[in-house]
């Protein structure tokens, strides 16, 4: 008797599964896009990179939908979940991105009419250039000044695991910032802390070291031989406009230039770096370590002349040697004859291509709508342009170049105007990029969710330890 | 003999458990109303993640005191069920009667002040309406309740009971209602009024006081104040709170920015209180006729002559507010908080120079606001 009941139940769950389980339909084709959000259709993404999760955000076409994903002979068939959502597992998108170049993923659902539809196929290109394993950056609400809880996280790029290197909450609530890794080694690093646990920390050969300069160290650049960071020392200060759409101004009343030698723990810098009579900020090396690229304004006064303020891109040769400035400082994007205002220059590891924020005015990019990525390519006679292809209506800004050159990373508002996200697109090495895709998240409606911004994401090969 | 007067008891003493805890917590609902607009419950797996188990169960309690009656009422029926579930133990372990009823009731009122303090992490001296400095922190709560619901006239009825108004933060919220019903410049000095702090404290030593100024500046139509009051308040309680949320989701559609409004509206949707409200507000952004929306007045205060706000003095900005919104009641409302701020901080010439611009707005049956007036005349005299 138990036997027959533990039967029939048995069977009756075997049916239930049978019956809930979805499967591809013969489907009239729309010959429509699907509207998904996030958008990750015809993007180029890493072979090792977690697999992309969307929603379909049209709410009037589809119920039961599912999401097929093909390649070759390989299929996955994923339901969506009760709020639209299509998240296809860890194992069933390695399976198909380990031997594909292409991946087509087909939306059905019924109509309401109840019949059976399918949206035009979409396609995700999956690149043999892999990404670098890990990600950080800092989580933290987009502006204002006390009360926020914020941290650094770093993300494991090929699973959705994100892990905290450091909370405010350990901090006494201060600020956090600045994160920067010398050749893309997560131990070797470099961030900067305010209120009671306030300086500039720095971790190499495993120790890990506290300095409280004043003025602060910021926004770090490390030397590709370690033995140097190149850091801005800022008196900043926040505003915030009435009117305008880019609600707050962040500004410079001074600023300048210095260099630490991490093996003296001392600074040094040159007349070129630290005149009283401009503005000098966003230090990056080279990646032969031989030029210093930086941004300088002519100092106007603050902060009358707020939207005065516009920053060329320049450069000084460097001897990682004798550790000494040339005294030439060349200019490599001359506001004052071409326009707008340039911040973090960044040049990609082959040495070829520096991509730089290029807005109307000003230095903290992330708060002009109007900001886009450019680059130059710096071995043919300095060709600039904007990345077209990287750049939305909206605010496009920090950047990082992963460590083998072929991908970036750019913060972007495009999606709401306020809350920064983190996209990636391929590049080539000849100058071209791919369509960038949003940093594939465990949940389709993450953007929706997380009240927080993305900032500083910077590439690293491997994990950081908890600070 | 000893089963008899239990049962007869049981519900008599169930009664009296439920008109205790009833009538405390309605005692204690303004504070826990107040603490409401913090902390409710988003019906979200995120959100358990987000704040924790412990503030997930506050938020359960304290969602049902977005309605009043409904809040009295759920914690009414929990001393219930706490007074059942003490009776059941008691006759258990065969107690008599009169040892049952009055631990039943006992430890039921003692739970129901108990989730009352836990709740709003609030003394009882807070809680309940006494004398002292609690008295203090209890009325700007229940103005600060008020000033939310827009319940002008409850306002001053509620000070005019306590007068003179000495306290800043009192005397903020009085002087909004005020300012709300086009008054201020009547009733401006019939409280202890010392300096602009009357009108807005420069203090901000929490987040609490600064969801008080986003309301303050709301109210004067300065929106980009307002905004960045509410995003820092907002960010202490986890970017959760509701109260500061939906100033966040006005703001933002007053802005126009309404990729940013949805994004806070759906948090409100997965309440139980703030759906419909945040369903209201969608509909809005997706097209209804929003020329009669309060929020539609509300964008004429953004005046087109950008600047950083107060760098110029807060009076500039509301001079532009109030020649943005001419021929509205904000108008007549930022007009008011002006010429008040003017007084206060005795700016003669912005004070004469703002009358002779405004004075058909301000004027009413040909006289100007009674304190506007004695000023004017005596800035006139001399």
């Amino acid at each position: 008797m138990r036997r027959t009941i533990s039967s029939i139940l048995f069977l009756t769950i075997l049916i239930s599964l049978a019956a809930c389980s979805q499967q591809e339909r013969k489907a009239k084709a729309l010959g429509i896009d699907a509207s998904t959000f996030p958008d990750y259709n015809d993007v180029t993404m890493p072979c090792n990179i977690a697999p992309p999760t969307f929603i379909l955000t049209d709410e009037s076409m589809l119920h039961d939908a599912i999401a097929i994903f093909e390649a070759g002979s390989t299929k996955h068939i994923v339901e969506s979940d009760g709020e639209r959502g299509f998240c296809i597992s860890e194992a069933d998108w390695h399976s198909l991105t380990s031997h594909a170049t292409d991946i087509s993923v087909r939306i059905q659902g019924t109509n309401p009419s109840g019949e059976w539809v399918e949206y035009n196929t979409q396609k995700i290109h999956i690149s043999r250039d892999s990404i670098d394993n890990f990600l950080t950056y800092r989580l933290v609400e987009p502006g204002y000044e006390v009360w926020g809880e914020m941290g650094i996280y770093q993300r494991d790029l090929q699973t959705y695991e994100e892990r905290a290197i450091i909370t405010n909450d350990k901090t006494d609530g201060g600020c956090i910032n600045c994160h920067s890794y010398c050749n893309y080694d997560a131990e070797t690093m470099s961030l900067h802390m305010r209120k009671t646990c306030a300086g500039t920390y720095i971790r190499k050969d495993g120790t890990d070291t506290r300095l409280q300069p004043q003025p602060s160290l910021v926004y770090p650049s490390w030397h590709p031989t370690g033995k140097y960071i190149a850091y801005s020392q800022n008196d900043t200060k926040q505003l915030f406009h009435t009117t305008s759409r880019n609600r707050i101004e962040v500004f410079d009343y001074s600023s300048d230039i210095v260099v630490l030698n991490t093996e003296t723990m001392q600074t040094f810098s040159c007349p070129q770096l630290t005149s009283g009579a401009s503005f000098e900020t966003f230090p990056s090396w080279s990646p032969d370590g031989r030029t210093l690229y930086f941004c300088s304004a002519d100092s106007v006064a603050m902060p009358a002349q707020y939207d005065e303020a516009c920053y060329s891109l320049c450069s000084i040769a460097f001897d990682p040697h004798t550790g000494i400035f040339d005294t030439k400082v060349d200019t490599l994007y001359n506001v004052k004859r071409e326009g707008g205002s340039i911040s973090f220059p960044r040049v990609s590891p082959d040495g070829r291509y520096l991509m730089f924020t290029h807005h109307a005015y000003g230095n903290f990019s992330i708060w002009h709508h109007e900001a886009d990525l450019w680059m130059i390519d710096l071995q043919a006679n300095g060709f600039t342009c904007p990345l077209v292809a990287l750049n939305s209506p909206d605010t496009d800004s920090y950047h990082s170049w992963s460590s083998n050159g072929k991908w970036v990373i750019f913060s972007s508002r495009r999606i709401d105007g306020l809350y920064t996200r983190p996209f990636i697109a391929h590049f080539d090495g000849k100058g071209h990029f791919s369509k960038p895709f949003y940093l594939p998240q465990n949940r389709a409606d993450h953007h929706q969710r997380l009240m927080k911004s993305y900032n500083i994401p910077e590439f690293t090969r491997n994990a950081t330890r908890e600070w | 003999m000893s089963s008899f007067p239990r049962r007869s008891l049981q519900p008599l003493v169930l009664l009296i458990a439920i008109v205790l805890s009833g009538v405390f917590t309605a005692m204690s609902q303004p504070v826990l109303t107040y603490c409401e607009g913090w902390n409710t419950f988003y019906y979200d797996t995120q959100y358990i993640h987000t704040v924790g188990c412990a503030e997930a169960v506050r938020g359960f309690v304290l969602q049902f005191f977005a309605h009043q009656w409904h809040g009295i009422l759920f914690l009414s029926l929990l001393a219930a069920i706490t007074c059942m579930a003490v009776w059941g133990i008691m006759r258990r372990v065969k107690c008599g009667a009169v040892v049952t009823s009055i631990a039943s009731l006992i430890i039921s009122l003692m739970a129901n002040v108990g989730i009352v303090c836990w709740t709003t992490q609030m003394s009882l001296s807070t809680l309940l309406p006494m004398g002292g400095e609690t008295a203090v922190n209890r009325q700007f709560i229940e103005g600060s309740d008020m000033v939310r619901t827009q319940q002008w006239d409850e306002i001053i009825e509620y000070f005019a009971s306590k007068a003179p108004v000495a306290n800043e933060l009192h005397q903020n919220l009085l002087n909004m209602a005020y300012a709300e019903q086009g008054k201020l410049g009547d009733m401006l000095l019939n409280q202890p009024c010392q300096n602009i702090n009357a009108i807005y404290v420069s203090d901000i030593p929490n987040y609490l006081i600064a969801a008080h100024l986003s309301d303050v500046y709301y109210s004067m139509g300065h929106i980009a104040q307002s905004q960045r009051y509410a995003f820092e308040s907002n960010e202490k309680m986890h970017n959760l709170s509701p109260r500061m949320l939906q100033r966040l989701v006005q703001t933002n559609i007053i802005y126009e920015q309404y990729e940013v409004a949805k994004k806070y509206l759906y948090w409100l949707k997965r309440t139980l209180y703030y759906r419909d409200w945040a369903d209201e507000h969608l509909a809005l952004i997706k097209g209804s006729d929003p020329s009669n929306h309060p929020l539609a007045m509300k964008r004429k205060c953004i005046f087109a002559d950008n600047r950083f706000s107060g760098t110029r003095g807060l009076d500039d900005d509301l001079l532009q507010v109030a020649r943005s919104t001419r021929g509205t009641k904000q108008c007549v409302t930022t007009l008011h908080y002006l010429g008040s701020l003017y007084i206060l901080a005795d700016y003669t010439d912005q004070f004469v120079s703002m009358v002779e611009e405004f004075g058909d707005v301000l004027r009413s049956n040909g006289h100007l606001p009674r304190y506007f007036d004695q000023y004017y005349n005596h800035l006139k005299r001399q």
